[in-house]
């Protein structure tokens, strides 16, 4: 696929015969792969920050709260991950046909926040079982308050977990096609399902490009999420 | 924040009870800790010790009760607020930090100049002797260098009062017993008041200006290591401070108006001037070094005297155990010198003997229930 992306000629021929960037430049300039790119960006952007918010707090409050039916509620936050994506997908497409979410950030950040959340809470549970809770009552007895020993010691050493989950947060939302199939409209839709439609309709080799670029964005943040995980054994 | 005084403060606890869940964690329990003093809380797991230390931290609340530190009362102050230093049995270092980084942590948090910081940190790290580890991380370090950290941490913000619990529980014997020198050492070099819980008497026998007893969320006793172990009040820190002998029997009057412990077959004569009721189950206490083994004896109203056979002698180096068999069939301990030769050997038929002066009369009875005994 890499070295489809650099092709000279307007087919999908291996190896290619000629080299050229030319299908990079169509893919920045076509307003259809464009708009796709920028859509992709901004709702995996918003579902990111959403998805580790809420799933650090709800972390918080699996591990350490206590209350009735926190069975259930565990459950219920990695249904998404369980349920298939095409009944989900079609569950999200009729709720958002009657609220006006179809082709709309708002229609993607809902569906995919929603799916992106387990990623998030599952690395941060595990972050949040392993750190000992004395540590926040030593932090107090040296001078600390509750808010500032929860900023500097307890979430400075969730850190490396809620990145984790940040990342994946970021992929599940960058990757999803299933339902974003489902939600998409003519004017709105997901580089994904912008890839979809190209290689239905037609072939060529803008297509390459595009899963070059994701490929390497994919990469680039498993990389970034690894790192961070080497990074919590200190020294 | 107030910067506190270089000196220790006093600290008194007045009827703090506390429950957790569904049991009485601490029952009632006053205190007075003078300032600059060693106490100890000393007794079994499930005492109140560590509850009491974590009442006084301000991590718990107490349901009923005060907590005076330096003549303020701290009882509803958060913990953050306290002022007191606390080095937890774990140690519970901030692994992200270095050791320089967790020492100065209390620094920041009171929002010292930054030069002043490096040269506290520096001073405090010369005392607990780790000066040339001030960049390293806690998983860098062995346990008994991360107590020491710990250690430095909890002081050198210059709280009136240090507490301790179980700190060098996790370690190994010989690096324990050079640490409680350590401990010991620094006490006495910042003169902070010290509160320290262990549940290993020798530890405490070794530290504590004063050791209170815990046990069932109560204070047993109170006092310094030699008045625990010389003139326990019960039974329970008799048996808790050092090795014991029991004996415990109803009190019975001879013709010529001596007090005696009826004790199975044998009578042990009480210490002259103890107050003791007729026919009331009591218990008297001799400790191991105050008895002689021989190989016969002869009876004498001011010497306690008790037949059996040598079950077993034990070679400790400084000293021997001697466990003797009583006719009754229960066990009693002697110690003696090694330094002198052994007459004895296992399987002998030997005569206890002590001076009836050195039984301690302790203050409880097993049973209320008095039983009625020829006299």
């Amino acid at each position: 696929m890499i070295p489809e992306s650099f092709n000279g000629a307007r087919s999908l021929a291996f190896p290619p015969e000629s080299w050229s960037t030319q299908w990079y430049e169509n893919f920045f300039n076509d307003p259809a792969w464009n708009d796709a790119l920028l859509t992709t960006l901004q709702v995996a952007g918003i579902v990111t920050i959403l998805a580790t918010a809420i799933g650090t707090a709800a972390a918080f409050g699996l591990v350490r709260g206590r209350f009735p039916g926190k069975a259930v509620v565990n459950a219920l936050t990695i249904a998404p991950i369980v349920v298939p994506f095409v009944i989900f997908g079609i569950g999200v497409y009729g709720v958002f046909l009657a609220w006006h979410l179809v082709g709309t950030v708002e229609g993607f950040v809902f569906a995919h926040t929603a799916l992106a959340l387990p990623f998030v809470v599952v690395p941060v549970v595990a972050g949040v079982q392993g750190l000992d809770q004395r540590l926040e009552d030593a932090a107090a007895s040296l001078g600390a308050n509750r808010v500032r020993a929860f900023r500097l010691v307890t979430l400075r050493l969730l850190l490396p977990s809620i990145l984790t989950g940040a990342v994946f947060a970021f992929l599940t939302s960058v990757d999803e096609i299933v339902i974003s199939l489902f939600i998409s409209s003519s004017t709105r839709r997901t580089l994904p399902v912008e890839m979809y439609n190209s290689i239905t309709r037609e072939i060529d080799p803008t297509i390459a490009a595009a899963s070059t670029i994701l490929l390497f964005t994919t990469m680039l943040l498993l990389a970034f999420a690894a790192l961070m995980r080497r990074r919590r054994r200190y020294a | 924040m107030r910067e506190p005084t270089e000196s220790g403060m006093a600290l008194h606890l007045r009827g703090v009870s506390k429950r957790l869940g569904n049991d009485v964690a601490v029952a009632d329990v006053s205190l007075d800790v003078k300032a600059g003093e060693f106490l100890t809380l000393l007794g079994p797991s499930g005492s109140g010790k560590t509850t009491s230390l974590n009442l006084i931290a301000g991590f718990l609340r107490p349901d009923a009760g005060e907590i005076v530190l330096d003549g303020r009362d701290i009882t509803s102050l958060p913990p953050h607020k306290r002022n007191i230093g606390m080095v937890f049995q774990h140690y519970v270092l901030f692994p992200h930090l270095s050791a320089f980084d967790n020492v100065a942590f209390p620094l920041r948090e009171r929002k010292v100049a930054r030069r002043e910081i490096r040269e506290r940190v520096e001073r405090v790290l010369e005392l607990v002797r780790l000066s040339g580890f001030a960049g390293r991380f806690p998983a860098q370090l062995s346990g008994g260098q991360q107590q020491r950290v710990a250690l430095a941490r909890a002081m050198v913000f210059n709280p009136g009062l240090l507490l301790m619990d179980e700190p060098l529980g996790a370690l190994d014997r010989k690096l324990r017993e050079w640490l409680q020198f350590e401990i010991k050492r620094i006490h006495r070099e910042v003169g902070i008041t010290f509160v320290y819980v262990t549940h290993d008497q020798e530890e405490a026998l070794v530290l504590s200006d004063r050791i209170a007893i815990f046990n069932e969320g109560r204070i047993e006793q109170i006092g310094s290591p030699d008045e625990l172990y010389e003139r326990p009040r019960t039974i329970f820190v008799a048996e808790f401070v050092g090795e014991s002998n029991l004996f415990i029997g109803p009190v019975v009057v001879d013709k010529h108006g001596d007090r005696w412990i009826a004790c199975g077959e044998d009578r042990i004569p009480m210490p002259q001037g103890a107050a003791a009721d007729i026919a009331v189950e009591q218990a008297i206490m001799i400790r191991p070094e105050r008895l002689t083994v021989q190989l016969s004896g002869h009876r004498d109203p001011r010497t306690a005297t008790v037949g059996g056979r040598i079950r077993q002698i034990v070679y400790l180096g400084p000293t021997r155990r001697i466990e003797v068999e009583m006719t009754n069939g229960r066990t009693l301990i002697a110690r003696e010198v090694a330094a002198q030769r052994c007459r004895l050997s296992e399987g002998d038929d030997v005569c206890v003997t002590w001076d009836a002066q050195e039984s301690v009369v302790l203050g409880d009875h097993r049973t209320a229930e008095p039983l009625a005994e020829g006299a």
